[in-house]
């Protein structure tokens, strides 16, 4: 039987989305409603649902721990945030500068850390800044007649913007060099001309001409920053100490499946992620008006 | 004007060489002849390599850990299903949202972004318990399905920039010529943006090569363990004994990335692009 | 070859924008047809909708007797040639031009052997090892004509063909068109915004606008009888002047009130006028006549070599066009009066329809 053109274009539209759209639904958007319900419940390792209603809320607006977790999420993300955006600045505004095959080459290797397997780009930091006499800033310190220094107990905080700064950074220096680059010369040679010196170039023209770009970046990376904790879940773990790098998703993952499944206390970690899902939805969403993201969806030809 | 051209390179040197320094400490670890220093070259540290057992000389902790060849193939399988799965899906989808009109078309699209925006680790409790539930818990094709999940947005985002790269002429002339819709997919526009689907695969056959959160999480059984696993494992418990070897270990882990870095990092970029302003 | 025919023809577009409105339209076999008009008029949407890429919101397309609304792009037997030549440029030339028959599944020798006529047809048999990206874009648009040519189809569509092309290529390949579509008698429709092309190439011209057919005719008719306001300003280089008027009745007869004087109007225009208040004056460049004299002033001149183009500033201070005879010479600033040729002047109605 020939299918009508309508009914053709519709069985194509419908086979080649069916995997995605199955995909996302199940994995995706299905198990982020599933959190929501969790969240009511007193889901733990019985995996018996026992409807709790707001209780987990009520029990983590009472927690002791809630203004440590919350400081320490504050802390993570405005400082990774600012190392991210300084970082980037720098790659930008140098590899844009210098001659072009090596500019090139600069953002090129910085990818690399984000290639890196997470493990070992975690390993590779905790053994450089290892507060052992056997990490290597520390042999190096020894051998010179110095004593170590316990760095990721003295400065944990800078020490998880380097290893996270590392990664993100090579996405703002990215994102700012092309948008850098798209500046017509023309302003540049025309301050010059006006006997500009390269600082105020930067500060006058190239800055408020990437604007929007360095806003997006930071919008962007907010989101993404809130609910990551892998590297710190390789590096410092929340420690050292009690809680001093326990962001909140942190908490959440310690409270599902933290030592040994001792803890498996699913509903009330479901309660955190919940917290943190709204939070990145209500996010998307003024981002997806203030940067009109909606002109990235010009209607298709096709029919 | 002169001195600031020195400063600027010397910025420039500092500024390359930030990122490729701890890779090339962990290749001098790798080599050490002292389990924990940086101290001579030896190549005993990659002995395992022979039959894949590591500490054979050691009987009590050779039984701590898997063979290094099952968590190579694991790892392998974990990133070549990812990767699979990953194209297939995504070069599919991202050909129409790119180029049919539909209805649900830009609430897909905007799903998409959003989902691609917020990191997946937020949903691991649900999934542990999805997984669960079906029986796919401590299974790698549990990972590989979460993992290309996660993976897919990104993918159908810098495919959809492909697509949309290929002028609409050149597909109408397709149609015009006599091809039907599913021969100009496949005779015109899949050629057309292989670039496209290169680099996504290169993407995603290192994200699941290097997965570690979601393996970490989902798998018990030490037969499952992938490369991340393993070295996270050893380092945590063995770091302080013998880091050399750990060392050794991540470069056999690391052949693969620097391989189809050094060669693909053109494509990888194009997909950290894509991703940014997906 | 194939006659089409457009009954109705509406395309309305998800979003409601509505890109062509009650289209009526009739491609005899063999004639070539141009669809002139300015960006956004629905040019490019009518050829889309007859290629079978877009299907009409309403109304018929039909090819002979047929219609043909839900006949896939493939089974049109169409050849279509793009702006941007759309060659696919993963395959050689005698890939791109063997495309269409590959599809057709002919056996190999006879694809060798009309890839290779197609070729000699348009000059490019030296061409057929290259690449698309090595080429020229005057080569290019002939290997696309060859891959339109080859699988011998019905009926050209060709969109905006020559726009990409240099000047001088684009003549060169404009005469090289017709030659062909002459030779192989191929019904075509051609999409351009290029007045003078379409004058040069069409047997019959549908001048569109926003939507809708404004006049359908040839170029003859289009430039010497213009059926509204838009066609007369739309046809035609220089562009015709058309200047607002008030009919005015005195003692002498009717006159037109007009650039911050007065027109006597001849017999037969006041006849025609009788009753109406407002009209549009349309006269074209070369019917303008100036002596000296004055009330008008030279604005500016430009020799063009054979003729001279001068901006005539009316008293009211509108700027006319006119084209004076090879041979008058003006000088800028010099009063002058100005007289028109009225048998070639047309009046509309302010809303653009001709009177007479």
């Amino acid at each position: 039987m020939k299918l009508s053109r309508e009914a053709s274009k519709k069985v194509l539209v419908l086979v080649m989305l069916l995997p995605a759209a199955a995909t996302i639904t199940l994995f995706l958007a299905f198990p982020a409603a599933l959190t929501v319900l969790i969240s009511l419940t007193e889901l733990d390792y019985r995996f018996q649902w026992i409807w709790c209603g707001v209780g987990n809320y009520a029990k983590l607006f009472n927690s002791p721990v809630l203004q440590f977790i919350v400081k320490a999420t504050a802390i993570y993300v405005a400082g990774t945030l600012a190392f991210n955006t300084l970082m980037g600045l720098v790659i930008a505004l140098v590899s844009t500068r210098v001659h072009e095959g090596l500019g090139t080459f600069i953002r090129a290797i910085w990818l690399l850390p984000r290639v890196l397997p997470s493990v070992v780009w975690a390993l590779l930091m905790m053994w450089i800044f290892s507060p052992l006499e056997h990490g290597f800033l520390n042999s190096l310190i020894v051998k010179a007649g110095g004593k170590p220094i316990p760095w990721t107990f003295l400065y944990h905080w800078p020490f998880l913007f380097i290893v996270n700064g590392f990664i993100g950074s090579s996405l703002s220096g990215i994102v700012f060099s092309s948008a850098i680059k798209s500046i017509p010369q023309d302003y540049i040679i025309a301050a010059r001309v006006d006997g500009a010196s390269s600082f105020t170039i930067v500060r006058k023209i190239i800055l408020p001409m990437i604007k929007w770009h360095i806003a997006f970046f930071v919008a962007y990376n907010t989101l993404s920053l809130i609910a990551s904790f892998e590297y710190i879940l390789l590096t410092l773990n929340g420690g050292p100490g009690f809680y001093s790098t326990e962001v909140m998703i942190l908490h959440a993952y310690h409270l599902a499946f933290g030592q040994y499944m001792v803890a498996m206390d699913f509903g009330y970690a479901a309660t955190i992620v919940t917290i943190l899902l709204v939070i990145g939805l209500v996010l998307s969403i003024a981002y997806w008006r203030v940067f009109r993201l909606r002109r990235l969806m010009i209607e298709p030809k096709l029919e | 004007m002169r001195a600031g051209k020195i400063l600027l390179y010397a910025a420039a040197v500092v500024l390359a060489a930030l990122p490729v320094v701890p890779v090339i400490l962990l290749f001098f670890l790798a080599f050490s002849e002292h389990p924990i220093y940086v101290e001579g070259f030896t190549l005993k540290n990659f002995e395992f390599l022979k039959t894949g057992v590591l500490f054979s000389d050691h009987p009590l902790y050779s039984r701590l850990y898997p063979n290094v060849y099952t968590v190579m193939v694991n790892t392998f399988l974990l990133a070549l299903g990812n990767m699979l799965l990953v194209v297939l899906v995504s070069s599919m989808a991202a050909y129409v949202i790119s180029r049919y009109s539909f209805k649900g078309r830009s609430a897909l699209l905007g799903a998409f972004l959003v989902i691609h925006g917020v990191p997946a680790s937020v949903l691991l409790i649900a999934l542990y318990y999805m997984l669960k539930a079906t029986g796919l818990l401590n299974t790698l094709l549990g990972v590989v399905l979460v993992k290309m999940s996660v993976d897919l947005p990104l993918g159908v985002w810098v495919l959809k920039g492909f697509y949309d790269g290929i002028p609409w002429d050149t597909e109408i002339a397709a149609l015009v010529d006599g091809a039907s819709r599913v021969g100009a997919f496949f005779r015109i526009m899949l050629p057309l943006v292989s670039p496209g689907l290169f680099a996504v695969g290169l993407f995603s056959f290192l994200s699941g090569w290097g997965e570690y959160i979601f393996v970490y999480t989902f798998i018990q059984s030490s037969t499952n363990w992938t490369f991340s696993l393993l070295i996270q494992s050893l380092f945590s418990e063995m770091g302080g004994i013998n880091l050399a070897l750990v060392a050794a270990l991540s470069i056999v882990y690391l052949i693969p990335v620097l391989a189809i870095f050094i060669t693909g990092e053109k494509y990888l970029l194009r997909v950290t692009i894509g991703g940014v302003k997906g | 070859m194939v006659t089409v025919k457009l009954e109705n023809v509406t395309k309305i577009f998800r979003g409601g924008v509505e890109a062509v409105r009650d289209l009526n339209l009739e491609v005899k076999d063999g004639e070539f047809l141009v669809l002139l008009g300015p960006s956004g008029c629905g040019k490019t949407t009518t050829l889309l909708m007859i290629a079978g890429v877009y299907k009409p919101t309403k109304g018929y397309i039909y090819f002979d007797d047929k219609i043909v609304n839900d006949l896939e792009p493939k089974d049109r037997n169409i050849g279509m040639v793009f702006q941007s030549y759309a060659l696919y440029p993963h395959m050689s030339v005698y890939e791109n031009i063997a495309f269409p028959l590959r599809l057709k599944k002919l056996p190999k020798e006879e694809i060798d052997k009309r890839v290779r006529e197609a070729a000699s047809m348009l000059h490019i048999e030296n061409l057929l090892d290259r690449r698309p990206s090595q080429l020229s874009g005057g080569q290019q648009q002939r290997v696309a004509l060859a891959r339109a040519v080859v699988k011998q189809p019905g009926l050209f569509l060709m969109d905006e063909p020559l726009s990409n092309l240099d000047a001088k290529i684009r003549i060169e390949v404009r005469a090289e068109l017709k030659r062909l579509q002459r030779e192989l008698g191929i019904t075509t429709i051609y999409v351009t915004h290029d007045q003078a092309e379409a004058m040069s190439l069409a047997d019959r011209i549908a001048v569109m606008n926003e939507g809708r057919l404004m006049q359908l005719g040839t170029p003859d008719e289009l430039y010497y009888k213009p059926a509204n306001t838009f066609v007369a300003g739309f046809i035609g280089a220089p562009a015709a002047n058309l200047v607002e008027a008030d009919v005015v009745e005195t003692e002498r007869g009717l006159e037109l009130s007009m650039l911050g004087t007065r027109f006597p109007l001849p017999s037969d225009l006041a006849a025609a006028v009788q009753g109406v208040s407002r009209v549009v004056f349309m006269v074209r460049s070369e019917d303008v006549k100036i002596s000296p004299g004055k009330g008008f002033f030279v604005y500016s001149a430009e020799w063009l070599g054979r003729e001279t183009f001068v901006h005539i500033q009316a008293p009211d201070g509108t700027l006319l066009r006119v084209t004076l005879p090879p041979g008058q010479h003006v000088a800028v600033g010099e009063a002058v009066s100005v007289s028109f040729d009225y048998k070639k002047v047309h009046l509309y109605r302010p809303s653009g329809e001709l009177i007479v």
